[in-house]
């Protein structure tokens, strides 16, 4: 019974993955045509409530409803993680085909350029661009993007590498394919799982970097709500009201696990050769 | 009554509800080349892992392995590993993964000697340059302080085959064990192989999909098909009569001898099921040219009259 | 001698030097990087400091004195000249950056290599379990709750941990690192339990991950069985045989979580309030004294080129096929 239950593991991660990336979509979908309440409508009467009927989650010192909070929080979570791994997969595949594809000289002088690329993390960039433009939703999304380029290239390049050395793409090669053709029509689509799972793994980090520069004030700015700013202002209230960190962290961490079983998962469907065994 | 050296009774294999291995019986006797011959997937590697005691975790195995009378199936692992390396051992496939990668062949030989406590650390080393030297490698003291990817294929081979001999066995496994070299170095392995077993009088069970090769090397001979044995005998004369139509099938779709260039080469029907989707009965039923609603029956493995040796066959391929 | 020994210390030795060009290239690379970025930013710095209605007789000193009107070339060879000396400049409260740094990094390091030290002792042992009872009930026990331990964001765990076990129960503080530093000793380390411990579960559950995975790999290895067939049990096989092979992607896993610690450094300070490195950092941006940042940034990525660089070296200690290939 159990040993059946463990074998489907694979379809259960998938499912589950899928469960909570569709929650929070359904989540950010449904606060463009309703919200409980505004996000800034303060309730002076109603401050510091815990969950009840006219405030699911309750309400936070000044009187806002925290639910309200949460929901319209999604948007960001999943604007900031589409555009950071749109940016990272946009710039880090191509590269990651022409070090694959190319000979030993540029090979080594793109991943060379990636290490120092590497040297510079999410939080890092996003400092350095907060100290000139200030930080916003924009900073962040450049900074995640950018600093997630790297892990694309890299496994671009693995992929590309290995793929370039099969029966197909020598045929293709011996017919004269070569150059962006020859990438886009044979080894673009035999490395596509590989970064499909990728970009599924960068959203969860994609994430959590969201967070903690909201959180650290380098993002998105008020009074766009985000989770990691409500956590920022939740630790200013821990003698008042010591639950109010926990929504925002536990809807962080459940969008995080969402989009790491679904990679996960899709590792499992796409590729079966990376199946554990 | 004379002891056989390895008795296997009933050795079945399961992996869940699917048997791999469906109840095998054989016995070996000391001194004596056999070779178990089969199709990939048939369950001829799993049978020598199950003997060893090194079948996946995930595998059921039931039956008896009897070596040197002792009983080998249920023993704590602690007990089956005095044995292997030192009386039973085995050289695998894949010379290229065998190895570990980050040790130094000599190194790993002399392994051998100090897990079964035969010698000291100093000792083992200079016995593992004697058995490069046995192996018939270059320059032993040199070739001791290699690692494995430094040498070939078939250097690899010769020292996984020192390794499987250091231990002075009375019963060498062989799996499939020039099937991953180059046609060249395969003649030299084998060559070296047979040297090495009849001068220290080792048994040798020689696993192989290549009939010729079992030949050339064996003098005792199983063949294999979904999990059973369908044959056994000697070599000579299963080669001269194969009874059951899964051996005469290998048999000539191997053999260049029948064919008079006319001919086309003679292939088996069909390809084998993978475990699990045998069909009940005869395990060869749905291949075979000549079934019919007796195979429904599952043969037992018996001589025929007027036969010289063993078959599990309903319609045994008639010679006259 | 024998000959083929001196030839292999021969291209050991080149290697490292080949390896340590590339390090201090990517170094020089990366400063040009975090200065020409920092720099070229939009904000006049003389601006900034003596604010929007400032005369403009003023502003043209203040320039002349910060040196940000001449060419940056200039500007940064001069800047990373004082560097190369350990002189990171002044900052806008006219402190020396470079000391001021030193002092930081006393509680930024120990809190890193605590926090690496921790993660390592949970993953290892744990993520080996896994693997050995890997599609069994402990196995999948120890995946979901790394699962779980990834998707938590460290500062979150650190909010929970100051709000229930310092705020609530009192049990330690919630960072208070003392002014006086190291010399107060039983209150500086106990200000960076609960950091360490944030920092050393986070990353653990993340190392757990690779742990498994690569025990795993070698538990299934082809080497591994050999060694079982030589008459060793699997404990004896995986422990002469097993570990050095499956420390290999570990490793490499360790020296990129070392750079994402010394980041995830900089949040968890905020979170405890800690005078650290990435406190410097922020409080430079929140005050943008640039000259400050780029010292910081330079620091930082630094650090984990440096981390890099050994890595790629032990990588080659511990793997005798890359050693030839040098």
């Amino acid at each position: 019974m159990t040993d059946r239950l463990l074998a489907r593991r694979g379809n259960l991660t998938r499912w589950m993955g899928l469960a909570l990336v569709g929650f929070v979509v359904v989540m950010a979908a449904v606060s463009f045509v309703w919200q409980p309440y505004g996000i800034e409508a303060i309730d002076p009467t109603n401050t510091n409530t815990g969950p009840s009927v006219d405030h699911w989650l309750g309400t936070d010192p000044l009187g806002r409803d925290i639910f309200t909070q949460i929901l319209v929080g999604s948007r960001t979570t999943l604007f900031v993680g589409v555009v950071a791994v749109g940016i990272a997969s946009l710039i880090g595949v191509p590269v990651g085909m022409l070090a694959g594809s190319s000979g030993r000289w540029v090979n080594e002088t793109v991943m060379r350029a990636m290490d120092i690329v590497f040297a510079f993390p999410a939080v890092l960039l996003a400092i350095i661009l907060a100290a000139g433009f200030g930080g916003s939703t924009l900073t962040a999304m450049i900074a995640i993007g950018i600093a997630t380029v790297p892990v694309f290239a890299r496994i671009t390049r693995a992929a590309t590498l290995q793929v370039m050395t099969s029966d197909y793409v020598l045929v293709a090669r011996s017919y004269g394919r070569r150059g962006v053709p020859l990438m886009v029509r044979y080894v673009l689509p035999n490395i596509a799982s590989v970064i499909i799972v990728q970009a599924s793994v960068a959203f969860a980090i994609a994430i959590l970097a969201e967070a903690a520069l909201s959180y650290l004030g380098l993002g998105t700015q008020p009074p766009t709500p985000t989770w990691g700013r409500s956590l920022q202002e939740a630790q200013t209230y821990l003698f008042i009201n010591p639950l109010l960190p926990v929504w925002p962290g536990v809807a962080i961490a459940l969008s995080v696990l969402g989009f790491n079983l679904l990679g996960d998962g899709l590792r499992d469907a796409l590729d079966p050769t990376l199946r554990e065994r | 009554m004379v002891v056989a050296l390895l008795e296997v009774k009933d050795l079945t294999v399961r992996f869940g509800d699917d048997e791999a291995v469906r109840g095998v019986s054989f016995s070996l006797d000391s001194g004596v080349r056999t070779g178990l011959i089969g199709e990939s997937g048939c369950g001829k590697s799993l049978t020598a892992l199950a003997i060893l005691g090194l079948a996946p975790t995930t595998a059921t195995v039931t039956g008896s392995v009897r070596f040197e009378g002792e009983e080998l199936i249920g023993r704590p692992e602690r007990e089956l590993c005095r044995l292997r390396g030192n009386r039973l051992t085995v050289v695998f496939q894949e010379p290229m993964s065998a190895l570990n990668p980050l040790m130094k062949v000599g190194r790993q030989i002399a392994e051998v000697l100090e897990v079964h406590d035969k010698a000291g650390r100093g000792e083992a080393r200079r016995r593992a340059i004697d058995l490069i030297e046995m192996v018939r490698l270059p320059d032993p003291s040199r070739t001791a302080h290699k690692y494995p990817h430094q040498l070939s294929g078939g250097q690899r081979q010769r020292i996984v085959l020192a390794m499987a001999l250091a231990g002075d066995p009375a019963l060498l496994i062989a799996d499939e064990p020039t099937t991953a070299l180059d046609v060249t170095v395969q003649a030299d392995i084998l060559l070296l192989l047979d040297d090495l077993v009849r001068d220290l009088d080792t048994s040798l069970l020689l696993i192989s999909h290549d009939l010729s090769l079992v030949a050339s090397l064996c003098e005792e001979l199983l063949v294999m098909y979904g999990g059973t044995i369908v044959e056994r005998g000697r070599v000579s004369e299963v080669f001269a009569r194969p009874l059951h139509p899964y051996t005469a099938g290998l048999h000539s779709a191997s053999s260049l001898e029948h064919s008079d260039g006319t001919d086309d080469l003679r292939t088996i029907e069909g390809s084998v099921p993978p475990i699990g989707q045998f069909p009940g009965g005869c395990v060869f039923r749905n291949r075979c040219e000549y079934a019919d609603e007796v195979c429904l029956g599952v043969p037992p493995l018996r001589v025929p009259p007027g036969e010289p040796h063993e078959v599990a066959c309903h319609h045994p391929v008639s010679h006259d | 001698m024998r000959p083929y020994l001196r030839w292999g210390a021969l291209s050991v030795t080149l290697y490292l030097l080949r390896r340590l060009g590339i390090f201090l290239l990517s170094l020089v690379v990366a400063s040009i990087l975090a200065f020409v970025l920092l720099s070229l930013l939009p904000g006049d710095q003389a601006q900034t400091m003596l604010g929007v209605n400032a005369d403009p007789e003023a502003l043209a000193q203040l320039r002349e004195e910060l040196g940000t009107n001449r060419p940056i070339l200039t500007q940064y060879t001069d800047w990373i000249g004082g560097v190369i000396r350990g002189d990171f400049g002044l900052s806008r409260s006219d402190a020396s950056i470079g000391s001021e740094i030193v002092r930081r990094l006393q509680v930024t390091l120990p809190l890193v290599i605590s926090g690496m030290t921790l993660a390592t002792i949970i993953a290892v042992p744990l993520g080996t379990l896994a693997a050995m009872y890997n599609r069994r009930l402990p196995g999948t026990v120890l995946s979901v709750a790394s699962q779980v331990g990834i998707a938590i964001p460290a500062f979150w765990m650190g909010i929970m941990l100051v709000t229930w076990i310092a705020v609530r129960w009192g049990l330690l503080p919630a960072g208070n690192f003392p002014t006086a530093g190291w010399a107060e000793t039983a209150s500086a380390v106990r200000s960076l339990i609960l950091p360490v411990t944030v920092l050393g579960l986070a990353q653990g559950a993340v190392l757990m991950r690779y742990v498994r995975s690569a025990v795993l790999e070698v538990l299934n290895a082809d080497f591994v069985r050999t060694a079982r067939a030589k008459g060793m049990t699997l404990g004896q096989a995986m422990r002469r045989h097993g570990l050095r092979n499956a420390a290999i992607p570990v490793v490499t896993v360790l020296g990129l979580q070392l750079a994402t610690l010394l980041i995830g450094a900089v949040v968890i300070e905020q979170v405890f309030s800690l005078p650290g490195l990435g406190r410097l950092l922020l409080d430079g941006v929140g005050n943008r004294d640039i000259p400050q940042v780029q010292g910081i940034v330079l620091v930082i990525t630094g650090l984990v080129l440096f981390i890099n660089f050994v890595v790629d070296v032990l990588y080659r200690a511990i793997d005798p096929r890359l050693r030839a290939s040098a």
